[in-house]
């Protein structure tokens, strides 16, 4: 017998109110009502997410806008459709080192630019890079667009490490119609309808908070004396960084080739501003990576391939209008210097981003086929005398 | 489609369902049936045109051969044999085809690439499986396949026929990750006279079902796999794991694997209940398990008993027959009958997910267990302590020596290398301060394990709690290990209904998260 039965039993048999509202809780009639209730809810949120579309993957609006603040990396591969049909003028695409260029920041850098967006978030990889280059390419309203080429760009993001692309967004099948449907999907899709802007959902936090006056909350690497020790370790073994390396070849980056330069070639043909960026890893991470991090991803002969993205966007754009390679790894003032970083790779100042940003803008700190030696050098050697 | 796919949970299967009664009602079981089979045709489509070819195919050679099996006009035992060989050999060369091929391919000649570079179709390996035992059934002349393919005379009839045998292969809530259903258990259930119309205890069983699936899946094994998977990918990629990040990813597979498995099971059994059919209970507690042999009654039952008649029972009595020829007696005689048996067995278990070593490794590991622990159970010593233990006694105790042995194996599972597997059993030493790049620990890592274990160890499972209502049926029967005052009887009342929608709502928060049922890849 139920226990709840058993309940009901002896509870009715002393107050009246109190068997009443066991005998309705016991009754048979109300289960499936209140199971088709939520099965509906559910239902109609599924049909007003799918109809309000608040990310454009279904219906082109041109109406709405993005934020004028960071997004959660979470969010920011899904607003491609909206930063390449809804009138983003800047877009800057990347990975993890190129997350914290903020719009406000670059609206300050860049002169004329209006509506900056940065697609760029962590681990974002070829895959996510082959959805984006067709689509800015159609975008009639950009005019400026930043690309900074993270690791990602040679062998793409390793699955399992939080690959924040959601393919349903893109893959149009179908049995998949409406992927953002969830709790935040209809609190985005409500504030799209109310505001035209598309924006985080409003219990998110807003992602500049960790960026801008961010250097207060997270501790720069060389605060932990664990990873001083290992950065230390590796740095004091003999030919770690790997910069006598043999060259790797362009052939063996295929993104550039098939998809990165071609795409770029035809829109600076058309009057868009490209900007490469070489993203400014520290000179300790390049030991690091290869004595620690051996058979990883990031590992093994990191500088070579780090090397080899520049030379060959440098080569392959050499003397081609509208497109300009700009490299910092050779300011020591940045990468020479841990308390810039929160760890060897990533960058952690606001001030430093908003530099390179601003340096950006101006056209400096460009590399070129002449300039490529001495640059080469000049690195290498920071590299095999840098000692954290 | 998913099971877990909104367009599915919100439009096709409430339609299907309607659709199903209204016509089961005004025009009879087979036009049920008819509905049953274009939303399982909808429900697949989404694979694509190959995998929905090639079980159209095999859906309709395996139909002819069935016809051929149980037909009158075949009398010749010899013409029969060949018909269920030639049967059986097309429906495992099409398994190898497309399952195993490239992965062979891949392990004999690494860098050459797939040959056929197909996707696996998906569900092959359980529709194969299904339609093997329904040829062996047809074979020895079931009473029950005689009845449902009664009547094929005729377009009309032979439309009829198809439509019966698509419903019983290709019903959509079994098709991608089983449970296989024999034929003597669809048949009586499809061709009863009332099928099609509605009873409200169905769609009641059927929906508490489908939500204690969903709430398994999405919010108990999908809020694990953040506790596994990036361990697991560290420990492929040579990163550093510490200890406790290295525990609870042993310890989060063993929850999450089960979760997501048989919450899957538990939305199939749901759904084929809204459509008036019972399905085999797949999954009953298998975590609690005793040891080997009692995790084998209880865990992935319907793969258990279809392996174990196509190679353990043929095996054994090969083996025990070539043991008396010899006139063996004592290890050897048990070597013969049932040891080589077990080890072939649980080897084609571990294959039959993928031809991969880990999978190997695993299967050897559980078959060596199995004979061991089998061996032990008939020695006199082990008599003599049941004898003088309960039953009770004797379950927890098998737990307790169990649970470390199933995590492990399942980690060995999961792992895509054995020396990934090793790297993360040796991670349970690592007690160095974390490194730079380190997988991120997930500061509520014990309490989710904590609230698994909870639920698995303490819990009654939902077959348990709907007993009254026989929600599925039972292969093994296995005495409940739960707690007895946890032990509750549902009923289809209004506290049920308010607790089943605090979870569906729960459950549907998590709908968007893209992570696919862990089986749908075997």
């Amino acid at each position: 017998m139920n226990p709840l039965s058993n309940f009901v039993r002896s509870a009715s048999s002393n107050n009246r109110t109190a068997s009443w509202i066991l005998r309705v809780l016991d009754s048979g009639r109300g289960f499936l009502p209140v199971i088709s209730v939520v099965w509906a809810l559910a239902t109609a949120a599924y049909v007003f997410v799918g109809f309000a579309d608040p990310y454009e993957i279904r219906f082109v609006k041109n109406t709405v806008r993005l934020a004028d603040h960071p997004y959660p990396e979470k969010i920011v591969p899904r607003l491609l459709p909206v930063a390449a049909q809804d009138g983003a003028d800047l877009v800057v695409l990347g990975a993890s080192t190129s997350v914290g260029y903020t719009p406000v920041m670059l609206r300050q850098a860049f002169r004329g630019i209006e509506r900056p967006i940065n697609l760029s978030f962590g681990c974002a990889g070829l895959d996510f890079f082959a959805l984006a280059f067709p689509r800015l390419e159609a975008s009639h309203t950009l005019k400026r667009f930043v690309i900074n080429l993270d690791a990602t760009f040679i062998k793409g993001c390793t699955a399992g490490f939080g690959n924040l692309l959601d393919m349903r967004f893109y893959n149009e099948t179908w049995s998949q119609p409406v992927p953002d449907f969830s709790v935040e999907g209809i609190d985005v899709a409500v504030r799209v309808l109310r505001t035209g802007v598309l924006d985080r959902p409003a219990w998110q936090p807003r992602f500049e908070d960790r960026v801008e006056g961010h250097e207060d909350s997270v501790p720069p690497i060389t605060a932990s004396a664990n990873a001083m020790q290992a950065l230390t370790r590796a740095a004091n073994i003999a030919h770690a960084s790997g910069t006598d390396a043999p060259e790797f070849p362009c052939s063996d980056i295929p993104s550039l080739n098939a998809l990165v330069i071609p795409a770029v070639r035809r829109m600076a043909a058309r009057g868009v501003q490209i900007d490469f960026i070489a993203p400014p890893y520290s000179l300790a991470n390049y030991s690091y990576a290869s004595v620690m991090k051996q058979g990883s991803d990031g590992g093994g002969d990191f500088f070579v391939k780090v090397m080899a993205l520049r030379r060959c966007v440098m080569e392959a754009t050499s003397g081609v209008p509208h497109i300009q390679l700009h490299v910092f790894d050779t300011d020591f003032s940045i990468t020479g210097d841990l308390n810039n970083y929160k760890d060897p790779i990533h960058l952690l100042q606001y001030d430093v981003y908003k530099k390179i940003a601003m340096r950006i803008a101006g056209g400096g700190d460009l590399l070129t086929p002449s300039k490529w030696p001495d640059f080469q050098q000049a690195l290498k050697a920071g590299i095999d005398q840098y000692r954290p | 489609m998913l099971f877990i796919d909104p367009l599915f949970l919100f439009a096709v299967l409430p339609l299907a369902i309607c659709l199903f009664y209204v016509f089961g009602t005004l025009c009879g079981p087979s036009a049920a049936l008819g509905v049953i089979v274009v939303t399982s045709a909808i429900f697949y489509a989404p694979y694509g045109a190959l995998p929905f070819s090639i079980l159209a195919g095999s859906l309709c050679v395996n139909l002819a051969i069935g016809l051929g099996l149980s037909s009158a006009r075949f009398v010749s035992p010899a013409i029969r044999q060949l018909l269920l060989t030639g049967g059986l050999v097309f429906n495992f060369l099409l398994l190898g085809a497309f399952k195993y091929f490239d992965q062979i391919a891949a392990l004999v000649a690494p860098m050459a690439g797939p040959i056929l570079g197909v996707v696996i179709p998906a569900g092959i390996s359980f529709y194969t499986f299904h339609q093997a035992v329904f040829l062996l059934d047809a074979f020895k002349r079931q009473e029950d396949v005689g009845k449902f393919l009664a009547g094929a005379d005729g377009a009309g009839g032979k439309l009829s026929v198809f439509t019966r045998y698509a419903a019983f292969v290709a019903l959509f809530p079994q098709l991608i990750i089983g449970p296989i259903t024999y034929m003597s258990e669809f048949s009586p259930q499809a061709l009863r006279p009332g099928f099609g119309r509605l009873r409200w205890v169905d769609l009641q069983v059927g929906v508490t079902l489908v939500i204690v699936g969903l709430f398994k899946k999405l919010v108990l094994a999908d809020n694990l796999s953040t506790l596994v998977s990036p361990t697991f990918a560290g420990a492929s990629t040579n990163l550093p794991i510490s200890s406790n990040d290295a525990i609870m990813a042993i310890a989060g597979y063993f929850f999450q694997l089960y979760f997501d498995f048989s919450g899957y099971s538990d939305i199939a059994l749901g759904i084929a209940r809204c459509f008036s059919i019972r399905l085999p209970i797949n999954f009953d507690s298998p975590l609690r398990a005793s040891g080997i042999v009692d995790w084998y009654r209880r865990w992935h039952i319907t793969l258990t008993r279809v392996i174990a008649l196509f190679v353990f029972t043929p095996l054994s009595l090969w083996g025990t027959r070539y043991a008396a020829q010899r006139g063996y007696k004592g290890w050897k005689r048990r070597a013969f009958g049932a040891w080589l048996p077990f080890l072939l067995n649980f080897q084609i278990i571990a294959l039959w997910h993928a031809a991969k070593g880990t999978f190997a490794l695993f299967g050897l590991f559980h078959g060596l267990w199995y004979v061991l622990e089998t061996e032990v159970k008939a020695s006199k010593t082990f008599k003599a302590y049941r004898a003088r233990t309960s039953d009770r006694f004797r379950g927890l105790t098998g737990m307790a020596i169990s649970t470390l042995p199933l995590m492990l194996s399942l980690a060995l599972f999961r792992s895509d290398s054995v020396n990934a597997f090793g790297k993360l059993v040796a991670s349970v030493g690592n007690f160095a301060p974390p490194e730079i790049g380190q997988v991120d620990g997930n500061p509520r890592g014990w309490l989710k394990i904590a609230i698994a274990a909870f639920i698995v160890y303490l819990l009654p499972n939902i077959y348990e709690v709907l007993r009254n209502y026989r929600p599925g049926i039972v292969t093994y029967e296995n005495r409940s290990t739960a707690v007895a005052i946890l032990r509750v009887a549902w009923r289809p009342n209004l506290v049920w209904g308010l607790y089943l929608g605090g979870l569906a709502i729960v459950a549907f928060t998590y709908l968007n998260i893209p992570a696919p049922f862990l089986y749908a890849g075997f």
